[in-house]
């Protein structure tokens, strides 16, 4: 446990030291919300406001993103020279990346939690009133699974670039399949099937349910296979990960 | 003398390529075993593999007669790896570097911060505690690089290639460094390319070339059974009043030729026969300015069964 | 210059899924617009809530909907449905919408003649500006993508070797445009190609114009790829950085949906982007507006585009030949 903990101390110092990671986690998707919100502010009454969808579908597009911050943080050539040694050391082989995902996830997860608080706060976005700890719960199990799927990538594709360029493509066709920069419920009942591909649809249409209606109807399902396919990753992650492809 | 490490028919594979090819060796307690050759020779791969960063196809491992599989953490305990790539973080202080690593091999409160100190010291860095390795010279990154090797008190400590790229004087303190250790107790396997470092420290030395072992014992021993020649090199005032092929009338004279503006005549060792070569060269009213007598070194065993020097 | 070039396809053959996703990337994009355009139509989709079973509300311009319920919220922030329009009974209804007052009163008026119900045509998107909307966004991101090649330059060194060498510095920058302009252009005109000629689809624009469009655009993403890469001189980082100011402003610049009804004071604001004066450039070429009115949006690409370009010269020549350490 002290090993793992100094690890895991290591990595999250990594990214919290690292400016890039802050903005990216902080300003970035406030800013998204804040300027997609603007724009869109017309086409909305009051009941709901456009930063009311903004503020959700675009946190859900950001902890998505994550993935691109547990990927760096595993293989990124400045950082890739220290962890080398941990190779070396006697610990665990799945120290090297269970750490780097619980880091990516504390790190991320302070960091979303805080623009929530913020939007809240400044901008009154609606994430749920009392129910809100059941939409952090999700956001947080969809954030661990990011993690997981960055590093899952980088052990895959044996590389960070690769394993971004390709995080990249589908977190940003998912956005769009999912609806989180704008509704597709205007081109027709096929494009609405096609959406669901993308699991940010279970997500978005979950969540809103939960914040509009308190219908949990799809609560449970949508935790359940969050985790499942967490657990599913993370086995990826052991079977792919070898310390070969790291020297 | 007790066998630290044994390693019996070792074979890796790259791809569809044999890189080691079945090589067996032992590791004494408190011996510098030099692994010498050029680049490709396995030396890193070999390294790599007792330090189980690297898988392999077959051979067996055994750490003090025990058998030990891939990633044994009992063993690598007693392992301190200096890699050959500096690995450190660069945007960090030595300080917090050997703190971090220390702890990974258990080491916590007084304990650390004892060691962490002992090991600066060792690297020669204790000013440089709280500077940022991105501020270091390439010479302090290696000590450093070592330092985080050193600070747990390994038993066997690793090397590889320890001294690629670095000042004269950085490499003459690592080199005293590393002698230190060996006084300590610590076994040390030490990789290079550099002929004059493993002269310096070695007590016994693996030749690998190609994924072989092709020679290994002791340097005089290398150099006594493998190179039976040595070389006078004479300067004379007029290499034209030279005949060579009188030089091969004498006994024991294997090679006689003019090179870089010298008279070269290799000869046996065993043969006592440099009055002859002498009177060859005053019969011909030849004056001798200068007269060395070269013994084999470790280049000539090493161009001599790999028929290449050490650095192509 | 050509051996500059020679080297970058040396160094991709070895990176051949960076091809292959640009190739995918591309015909996703490309089939996408196509069929959205060609099968969809964006049409309002109002519900009638009645127990009626006979509707008077037919209407071509919305999706009419019947239900014996009232749809849960979520569904109306998810636009599944714009506006409800309830039946309380006795010739009175209710309406309940998310949208703003404009839409309100819009059904307002359907329920008062709902036969003659037709909304104001807007300034509607071909099929060729719709391809052009949806290949924005990924041709922009190959441009961040493909730059490798200066960006591992500049992080690992070698451009300090290129500088140190007797050649024009501007012709390794020009190399790497080039390079970059076919890997990224060719794979799109490809397709565009071969939907039109092999399989008979309208793409909107001729394969000419397709040229013209790709090679304005194309040429803008890779000098921002540039600009980038010379600023930030990280090759994560920059890639990073890129690929999320190219996400973020091709969006706002509706490349794939018109963001309407907005603050007004931001839509002046995003005309800045030069991708929204290019979509909107585009649009009017394709509804055969006079070349004149539109050419200044395109002149502003291409403007903005130099000014990327030169400032990459600029800066890397004072960074790596002339410099001051």
């Amino acid at each position: 446990m002290y090993r793992f903990s100094q690890i895991f101390k290591r990595d999250f110092l990594n990214l919290i030291f690292n400016p890039m990671w802050v903005f990216n986690g902080t300003l970035f998707p406030f800013l998204l919300v804040l300027v997609l919100g603007f724009l869109s502010s017309g086409s909305y009454e009051i009941s709901v406001t456009a930063y009311d969808y903004y503020g959700v579908s675009m946190m859900i597009y950001v902890i998505f993103n994550s993935a691109t911050i547990s990927s760096n943080s595993f293989m990124e050539e400045k950082i890739k020279q220290g962890n080398m040694r941990i190779i070396y050391s006697p610990v665990p082989k799945s120290f090297m990346y269970t750490s780097k995902i619980l880091a990516s996830f504390v790190f991320s997860s302070i960091c979303h939690l805080l623009v929530i608080i913020v939007l809240h706060l400044s901008l009154n976005v609606n994430f749920g009133g009392t129910n809100v700890l059941f939409v952090i719960l999700v956001l947080l199990l969809f954030e661990f699974l990011a993690s997981i799927l960055g590093v899952m990538f980088c052990c895959i594709f044996k590389s960070e670039n690769t394993a971004n360029q390709i995080l990249s493509i589908v977190i940003n066709i998912s956005a769009v399949l999912g609806g989180l920069f704008f509704q597709l419920g205007g081109f027709g009942k096929n494009v609405e099937n096609i959406s669901y591909i993308s699991p940010v649809k279970w997500i978005v249409t979950d969540i809103f349910k939960v914040i509009y209606d308190k219908d949990f109807s799809y609560y449970l399902p949508t935790v359940i296979i969050i985790i499942v396919l967490s657990i599913a990753a993370l086995f990826l992650c052991g079977k792919f990960y070898r310390t070969e492809d790291y020297i | 003398m007790e066998k630290m490490i044994s390693v019996k028919n070792l074979e890796k594979n790259y791809k569809s390529k044999k890189v080691i090819k079945g090589i067996s060796f032992n590791v004494q307690k408190g011996e510098i075993l030099c692994f010498l050759g050029p680049n490709g020779a396995g030396k890193s791969t070999t390294i790599n593999i007792l330090t189980g960063a690297l898988g392999y196809e077959s051979g067996e491992i055994f750490y003090k007669e025990i058998k030990i599989e891939k990633g044994d953490r009992k063993f690598k305990q007693q392992l301190g790896i200096v890699p050959q790539e500096i690995s450190l973080y660069e945007d960090i202080t030595a300080e917090q570097n050997l703190r971090f690593f220390a702890s990974l091999y258990g080491l916590k409160g007084k304990e650390l911060n004892e060691r962490t100190d002992e090991a600066l010291e060792i690297a020669g860095l204790t000013e440089k505690a709280k500077d940022r390795v991105n501020t270091f010279s390439g010479g302090m990154k290696r000590r450093l690089n070592i330092a985080c090797a050193v600070a747990h008190h390994p038993e066997i400590l690793i090397m590889d290639e320890p001294t690629v790229g670095i000042d004269p004087q950085s490499r003459n303190y690592i080199l005293s460094s590393v002698k230190k250790m060996r006084e300590k107790g610590t076994t040390i396997i030490y990789t290079t390319h550099y002929m004059e470092e493993v002269e310096e420290i070695s007590t016994r030395i693996i030749i690998m070339d190609k994924g072989e072992i092709i020679a290994s014992g002791t340097k005089e021993k290398l150099k006594e059974e493998i190179v039976n020649d040595k070389r006078f090199v004479i300067e004379v005032d007029d290499l034209d009043k030279v005949n060579l092929e009188e030089f091969y009338n004498v006994e024991g004279v294997k090679n006689a030729k003019i090179e870089g503006g010298k008279l070269n005549i290799t000869t046996l060792t065993g043969v006592e026969n440099l009055d002859k070569l002498i009177a060859i060269l005053v019969n011909s009213s030849v004056k001798i300015n200068n007269l060395n007598c070269e013994t084999a070194s470790l280049e000539t065993v090493f161009l001599n069964l790999t028929g290449k020097k050490l650095r192509d | 210059m050509i051996n500059f070039i020679r080297n970058d396809f040396c160094r991709i053959s070895t990176r051949k899924y960076y091809i292959l996703i640009s190739v995918l990337m591309t015909m996703i994009s490309i089939v996408l617009g196509v069929y959205l355009t060609s099968n969809v139509q964006t049409k309002a989709n109002i519900a009638i809530v009645t127990k009626s079973t006979t509707s008077n509300f037919q209407s071509k311009y919305a999706n009419v909907t019947r239900l014996d319920k009232e749809p849960e919220k979520y569904e109306l922030v998810l636009s599944k449905y714009d506006g409800v329009i309830i039946d309380k009974g006795n010739g009175k209804y209710a309406i309940d919408t998310i949208k703003n007052e404009d839409y309100r009163k819009t059904l307002e008026m359907v329920l008062k003649n709902p036969k003659g119900f037709n909304p104001e045509s807007k300034d509607s998107r071909g099929i060729g500006t719709t391809i052009i909307g949806y290949l924005l966004m990924f041709i922009l991101l190959q441009g961040v993508l493909f730059m490798f090649t200066l960006a591992e330059d500049i992080e690992l060194k070698q451009i300090e070797r290129i500088a140190a060498a007797p050649i024009y510095f501007i012709k390794y920058l020009l190399s790497n445009f080039i390079f970059n302009f076919f890997i990224v252009s060719l794979p799109a005109f490809f397709i565009l190609a071969v939907m039109k000629e092999i399989f008979g689809y309208n793409i909107g624009f001729s394969l000419l114009e397709y040229a013209g469009l790709l090679g304005i655009i194309v040429s803008f993403g890779i000098a921002f790829a540039m600009f980038i890469n010379v600023i930030v001189k990280v090759s994560d980082t920059a890639n990073m950085m890129g690929s999320s100011i190219v996400v973020l402003t091709t969006i706002l610049a509706g490349s794939f949906y018109s963001f309407e009804n907005g603050n007004k004071i931001l839509e002046k604001v995003i005309w800045i982007l030069p991708q929204k004066d290019f979509l909107s450039f585009v649009q009017g070429l394709e509804n055969g507006k006079n070349i004149a009115s539109i050419l200044p949006q395109l002149l502003y690409v291409i403007i903005i585009s130099l000014v990327f370009f030169i400032f990459s010269i600029i800066k890397m020549k004072k960074d790596y030949v002339l410099r001051e350490d």
